[in-house]
């Protein structure tokens, strides 16, 4: 029995570990801190279905050996426009949601081809560049969403201004569309977003059955060794390319998945820094910078996510104030840091 | 180990520990009451004059009529201080020259009929509670 | 060898540059658009060089010992603000409060630098994207303890600085006590301009020991590890050591600039001053024509003064081309960081360029 649990904790590694004992402390003490156990759990259900793709996302550039995707606000920023366009043309509901994902992956095909195209040429030093490349398209896009011809009077500035405003609510659009699929409300406080679910769960069987493919495949082989894979004839820079290509549409579906949850788009500074979350949950789900599957997605999303809900909310009732931003940043930063420093062993 | 870097990096400590024991008291800046008030210090009692003038350090002058209070701010441990008289019609009747030390927080405020009438020290209590 | 033509070495001239060059051309489009003055722009440059001369100038030692970007040097501008907040709060002025200030906050500078340092030195080949992340931690813990810490466990006694709830710093803080005393501890005036003189004396100084550090010892072991690791370690130089204090003196040294900064700016913003800090001086190293392996005192000040020109000018010339000063401003964002990623792009672009020459030459093709 003791050699099963060392086997266990060896697999899993000891920082998922600590923090898994740590996140179920959190529940445990909830009730006892005046904190509702269900409102907690539906909390975090709610933010594991809404961040899940986005953190999907970093699993291509990974598994091809580009790295992190800092770059996330690129594809962040194709499924912007998507919703936003999918508003203008004011379809509602289901048809809205489709559009917006409809506008939004070409774009984002578009822009991971440009992306990965630059990642080519500087290969080994891809997390700095895709990081200032993510900010530098958001800074752009700023300009953008002021000059863009957009007139839907939900979304403009009041009183005559033009441009775009910060923050734009798709209630009466497809808010919830696909939370509320199949959900589950169980008493007043737990809500279980089961259509989310349905299409995240759906999302990482199409990942997962991708890896298995023989581009797939290819693509594992460039990120775990590059020489050999060069060797056996993959074309290493297209299967790059297509990882990032993959990884941009992924965070623009993604970024409307969470918008249908989270009820508002976030236009302008919103998308800045939306990459690092990601990452840290990722990287806690166990990936290294090398390697990530579809159980470091699942379990890193619900860790991270569980984490950033529960430790606020606990810490608030027992200090009684409100530190939640700043443990945010502590924990979810901690958490990139600790995974930057791991030893790589090398296998090469 | 007791040898000649580590003394020597210890002496370099107390050297830095000094100086910076030095730029506090040097540079701290204190909120000082200027009062023109009657007071009553060990028995003695001064009266204040009608109308004076009151410089510290050469900075910009305070007027201060018979009663009145005023506020400003000095720095350091020793101060000048120039007390220049007036008659009613504003010209300067009597002029007192004077040094004066900072004193402590409690003591805090400046008393001019006290420094004019001689007084050990012109810093006394103050009524504010800080 | 072959010797170069005047046509390829007017290329390397332009590709080695391209970064500057840009630059210039764009302020020389902006500033008519802009409608400033050139004495107006004349003179901002010199308040910002005074300003941010110092800040740049911490950069070049971990860029010389093969570190990359110290995006860590917001650990030293913290140090440097928790320094200046409890000298505030004492109410001691002037030079003395700013020599106080710089001298609180030396320790923890080198004990955040030490922390940095040991962490990079587990994350090699990933120097930078770890220091950044380690910036936004560590700017995590400096909001736990000053907008928490800071007037419960630390006492405040000066009730200005405390927000309205009893405890924590508020985020502007007057430092009109310290305003200028670097700066104007020389009296210089030209016509009506008050010059910076002590800042500038400073900053001169500060060069001439980067000069001198660089003939030293330790300078030459930094610039072996930074040329290669492995072969330095050979040679018998304590590498780790040495990168870590490649690190503390750069995190002092920002400490140092932070201050600086702030005594000129006046204000000191205790949430934001210091990631700005961080942000604007790589920007600023890189617009001067630095790389990520070789920075020059040169770099540094014209990169200063490139950045800052972009800088005041945008908002106006976006105003006039587009309407809307609030384009402009995304502009100066969009560039700041735009001009980061092309340089860290032509950089790592240039890098595997000759990687790939080494390898085929080394395959026996010409």
């Amino acid at each position: 029995m003791n050699e099963k649990l060392k086997g266990f904790i060896e697999e899993a590694g000891w920082p998922r570990v600590i923090i898994g004992l740590f996140l179920l402390s959190l529940f445990v003490a909830a009730p006892f801190v005046k904190v509702r156990v269900d409102a907690s759990i539906s909390d975090t259900l709610v933010r594991f279905g809404m961040n899940g793709i986005l953190v999907l996302a970093m699993v291509p550039m990974i598994q091809s050996g580009c790295g992190l995707n800092f770059g996330l606000p690129l594809g962040i920023i194709a499924g912007l426009l998507g919703a936003v366009t999918s508003i203008q043309l004011a379809f509602t509901g289901m048809l809205g949601f489709l559009t917006a994902l409809a506008i939004a992956i070409p774009l984002a095909a578009l822009f991971g081809t440009a992306y990965g195209l630059l990642l080519n040429r500087v290969k080994g030093d891809e997390m700095m560049i895709a990081t200032y490349v993510g900010f530098s398209s958001v800074a752009f896009m700023c300009m953008m969403w002021l000059l863009l011809p957009y007139t839907s009077p939900t979304m403009i500035w009041g009183y005559g201004g033009s441009g775009l405003r910060t923050t734009i609510s798709v209630e009466g659009y497809w808010l919830h569309i696909l939370s509320d699929f199949l959900s589950l409300q169980i008493g007043q406080y737990l809500y279980v977003p089961t259509g989310m679910f349905i299409f995240f769960g759906f999302m990482c069987f199409l990942m997962w059955a991708f890896l298995h493919t023989k581009t797939g495949t290819a693509m594992t082989a460039v990120g775990s060794n590059p020489e050999f894979a060069r060797a056996s004839g993959i074309d290493v820079n297209r299967m790059r390319v297509v990882s990032v290509v993959l990884s941009t549409v992924l965070a623009a579906i993604g970024i409307i998945v969470y918008q249908q949850s989270f009820g508002f788009i976030q236009l302008y500074m919103g998308p800045f820094y939306m990459a690092f979350p990601a990452v840290a949950a990722i990287l806690l789900g166990g990936a290294s910078v090398h390697k990530a599957s579809m159980v470091n997605v699942v379990i890193g999303t619900f860790l991270f996510q569980g984490i950033l809900t529960m430790t606020p909310s606990v810490i608030n009732s027992l200090l009684q104030t409100d530190m939640s931003e700043v443990i945010r940043i502590v924990v979810s930063n901690g958490m990139i840091l600790y995974a930057l420093t791991r030893k790589v062993q090398v296998k090469r | 180990m007791i040898n000649r870097r580590n003394g020597f990096r210890v002496g370099l400590l107390v050297v830095l520990v000094l100086f910076g024991m030095y730029l506090y008291t040097s540079g701290k800046q204190h909120q000082v009451l200027v009062d023109n008030m009657p007071i009553e210090l060990e028995g003695k009692a001064y009266a204040p004059e009608a109308l004076i003038r009151v410089a510290f350090n050469g900075g910009e002058p305070l007027e201060l009529a018979s009663g009145d209070r005023d506020v400003t701010h000095i720095v350091g441990p020793r101060h000048t201080v120039k007390i220049e008289v007036l008659n009613e019609s504003g010209d300067v009747v009597n002029t007192l020259e004077g040094e004066f030390r900072w004193v402590g927080r409690k003591k805090s405020m400046f008393s001019a009929p006290a420094l004019m009438g001689g007084a050990p020290s012109p810093m006394v209590d103050s009524p504010v509670e800080e | 060898m072959k010797a170069y033509t005047t046509k390829e070495k007017i290329q390397h001239f332009l590709i080695s540059n391209a970064v500057p060059i840009i630059f210039i051309l764009m302020s020389a489009v902006a500033i008519p658009l802009s409608g400033f003055s050139a004495t107006y722009l004349v003179q901002e440059m010199l308040i910002r060089l005074a300003r941010n001369s110092f800040l740049v100038l911490s950069l070049i030692i971990p860029i010389v010992a093969g570190m990359g970007l110290n995006f860590g040097m917001v650990l030293g501008a913290m140090a440097g603000q928790i320094g200046l907040i409890l000298v505030s709060d004492w109410a001691v002025v002037g030079m003395r409060g700013l020599l106080l200030a710089a001298m609180i906050a030396t320790p923890i500078a080198i004990g955040l630098g030490y922390v940095c340092g040991a962490v990079l030195n587990r994350a090699k080949g990933r120097e930078m994207v770890t220091s950044y992340i380690l910036g936004f931690f560590v700017n995590g813990i400096y909001q736990l303890t000053v907008l928490y810490g800071f007037g419960k466990l630390v006492p405040i006694g000066n009730a200005e600085l405390v927000l309205s709830r009893g405890y924590g710093i508020r985020n502007a803080i007057n430092l009109a006590g310290m305003r200028h005393a670097l700066d104007y501890l020389v009296p210089i005036k030209i016509g009506t301009l008050n010059v910076p003189v002590g800042t500038y004396l400073t900053i001169a100084l500060f060069c001439l020991f980067i000069v001198w550090f660089r003939r030293t010892k330790l300078g030459q072991d930094m610039r072996a590890i930074g040329q290669d690791m492995g072969v330095a370690g050979a040679a018998g130089i304590p590498v780790e050591k040495t990168r870590i204090i490649a690190i503390i003196i750069s995190t002092v040294l920002a400490c140092y600039g932070q201050i600086i900064f702030l005594q000129n700016i006046g204000t000191m913003n205790t949430y934001n001053s210091h990631d700005q800090a961080g942000m604007f001086a790589i920007a600023a190293l890189l617009i001067g024509g630095a790389t990520v392996s070789k920075a020059t005192i040169p770099n540094v000040f014209v990169g200063v003064v490139l950045f800052h020109l972009m800088f005041v000018v945008s908002p106006m010339a976006g105003k006039q081309l587009m309407g809307q000063a609030q384009i402009g401003e995304y502009f100066r964002v969009f560039v700041s960081y735009g001009i980061i990623a092309i340089s860290l792009a032509l950089h790592a672009w240039k890098r595997q360029k000759d990687r790939e020459r080494a390898r085929r030459s080394l395959r026996g093709e010409a």
